[in-house]
């Protein structure tokens, strides 16, 4: 194979499962669409491996567009875990709710794709392609049970906040091109070295934060989030928090990290308000709920503004426990949206708190799986989540912001309230109304034990990993 | 004043005026008409900036390609839901509050940044320049535009596919 391709080679086998499946899609049976399930999962399984397999390896492509170092590979075994851990529990869920159609697959495929190249892209132009080429497949896959007036509620919302994001992102990205003459990465970063604070750059990173404000979804750009989680299908619903976020967060850390070096004490500050707003404002509002999807949907903005503490505290402690937290929000986070999504009750999707009611008497090993993912976001030892909050915080201790870890860790008491009223519903309640639930195919139960092995391995030896993810920021800090 | 100062004048107040009246007309067909007039008038700033090609594709995509679907989708949509649509500008005040802010914040920051007196010169032929870089410098990006267009075909058909 071609040297020049090699960095472009995760990219290339999620893109080519994708072509593949649609293809596939073309030939019978017409009704039955799980094989395409199974091949779009082989492709981004072979993804993961490749990503693991180029592990330490270096390289640009396209005269720099694209490059290859540990921390896109590091985000593309997130996104592929993400990915794979959704294809896992879709084929079931779709069936179940009519829904199986091979456009499914297709999309979810694509807008991996977006995602992985969003971590490797070191151009703003390539950046803007694949969050355009992630968001569009998700604004249509959130809208996917076509019969419901919330799914086609949240695709619409999805969308047109979406498109109104893009306009902000890209009028940054002609301002940064207006001041420094190119859309590069590394030009840019060079541009700004030399020269002081150039207002015209500064409005352009701002207008840049507010596109991934959205994408991330921290606070103020938050609205379109419980909305979008609570209508959307609950499996593209983990897919838009878990593997959305990673790749948000991917482009969000190379552009101001490796690129806006220079500037670093203006966003600092910035960022520190949307950390604290971010938190404060989910974890409040998440109290309120009853919806276990919307309640979900409001930890997921609190989440985001944990892991905001670690792009502030910075340096290869900060940048790397985000990285780690990535990991372990996607493998929580998955896995409880994977257990919501098991559970029906009427032909219908057990969404209320009231549906989880005595569940740990009609579903033991589901209601304890759910409890020890929501013990993860909360933060207990000794699950994963607990140590990923624990570098975060750390990172931010260490770097000075003390009053930060403080609130966060105010928070995250807060947060433990609404999270344990789901576990105390699940076991200390009798059940109400109808005890029903299919039986969780084999492809849903590998999913969710994947999900349980990743936070106790993160939990039990987080160091490993973290060591990883320090190494894989290294690049960006250089 | 210089002829070209003039023309940019001429061309940045129409294309305020007409921008203005797109938020602000009651009715939805007329606020296309007014983008249509909007999108013209920065075609006519390209050509100011001596970029041909791109006034040509400024009018060919968007005053004929884009204003041409916004005006399908009105029509489509108005038998759908049988009665003329019109605007409501309820949260008038709020949203020219942020604008405004927005407006302040921009030019503030603009009119302290120092830009060049002068315009680079323009390469001697544009057009090709653009041509060679899009297949070039540009290949990824424009290749990337193909998937990114997969997708949204792939959509629009499923949405509008009827249900089995």
């Amino acid at each position: 194979m071609d040297a020049a391709l090699i960095p472009l080679l995760p990219l290339l086998v999620v893109g080519g499962t994708a072509l593949l499946v649609i293809v596939l899609d073309l030939l019978p049976p017409r009704d039955r669409k799980g094989h395409l399930g199974v091949v779009a999962l082989a492709g981004v399984v072979m993804a993961l491996l490749v990503s693991l397999g180029l592990w330490g390896r270096e390289g640009r492509a396209f005269r720099g567009m694209v490059v290859l170092d540990n921390f896109a590979l590091f985000l593309d075994v997130v996104i592929c875990y993400a990915a794979a851990l959704v294809l896992l529990l879709s084929t079931d869920y779709l069936r179940r709710n009519d829904g199986e159609r091979g456009e499914y697959y297709i999309l979810v495929l694509l807008s991996t794709l977006g995602m992985v190249l969003m971590a490797a892209a070191a151009d703003l132009i390539v950046i803007f392609l694949a969050l355009e080429l992630m968001s569009l497949s998700l604004y249509v896959l959130a809208g996917f049970f076509r019969g419901r007036l919330a799914a086609a509620e949240a695709s619409m919302k999805y969308f047109l906040l979406g498109a109104f994001a893009t306009g902000f992102f890209i009028y940054g990205i002609a301002l940064i091109y207006g001041a420094t003459g190119s859309t590069a990465l590394d030009r840019i970063a060079a541009a700004t070295r030399a020269g002081t604070r150039d207002p015209l750059l500064l409005v352009g990173l701002g207008l840049l934060l507010v596109g991934f404000g959205f994408k991330i979804s921290s606070v103020p750009f938050h609205m379109w989030v419980p909305d979008v989680y609570e209508g959307a299908p609950t499996s593209v619903t983990a897919f838009i928090a878990t593997g959305s976020k990673a790749a948000g967060f991917a482009a969000l850390l190379r552009v101001l990290l490796s690129t806006f070096k220079v500037s670093q004490p203006d966003w600092t500050v910035l960022l520190w308000v949307v950390a604290v707003l971010t938190m404060t404002v989910g974890n409040v509002v998440a109290i309120a709920q009853s919806n276990l999807k919307r309640m979900l949907a409001y930890s997921s903005v609190a989440h985001v503004g944990y892991m905001l503490i670690g792009v502030v505290a910075g340096g290869a402690l900060g940048a790397g426990s985000v990285l780690f937290y990535l990991l372990v929000y996607t493998f929580t986070t998955a896995g409880a949206f994977g257990v919501i999504l098991l559970l029906e009750r009427g032909r219908r999707e057990a969404v209320d708190l009231d549906d989880y009611a005595g569940l740990a008497g009609r579903h033991p090993v589901l209601a304890l799986t759910l409890a020890l993912f929501l013990l993860s976001l909360i933060g207990m030892p000794p699950t994963a989540g607990f140590a990923g909050k624990f570098y975060l915080f750390g990172a931010a201790v260490r770097s000075g912001y003390i009053w930060l870890a403080v609130i966060a860790v105010l928070n995250s008491a807060v947060a433990a309230y609404y999270y344990l009223r789901v576990v105390v519903y699940m076991y200390m309640r009798d059940t109400e109304g109808l005890p029903t639930g299919p039986a969780p195919s084999f492809a849903g139960r590998l999913a969710l034990a994947i999900a349980l092995w990743g936070i106790f391995q993160l939990g039990l030896l987080p160091a490993p990993v973290l060591d990883l993810a320090q190494a894989a920021v290294a690049p960006l800090l250089r | 004043m210089s002829l070209e100062a003039a023309a940019f004048w001429g061309l940045a107040l129409v294309l305020l005026a007409s921008g203005l009246a797109v938020v602000l007309s009651k009715n939805l067909f007329h606020s296309v008409l007014y983008l249509a007039l909007a999108l013209v008038a920065t075609a006519g700033l390209f050509l100011l900036l001596q970029a041909e090609f791109l006034a040509a594709v400024q009018i060919l995509l968007y005053a004929g390609g884009v204003i041409t679907i916004v005006v399908f989708a009105i029509v489509v949509t108005e038998r759908l839901v049988g009665e003329r649509l019109v605007q409501t500008n309820r949260g008038i005040v709020n949203g020219g509050l942020v604008s405004l802010a927005v407006l302040i914040a921009i030019i503030i920051f603009v009119t302290r940044a120092t830009l060049p007196q002068t315009p680079p010169p323009p390469p001697a032929d544009l057009t090709q320049a653009i041509g060679r870089d899009l297949l070039t410098r540009f290949v990824l990006p424009f290749e990337l535009l193909a998937v990114l267009f997969l997708a949204a075909l792939l959509g629009a058909l499923f949405f509008a596919r009827k249900e089995e």
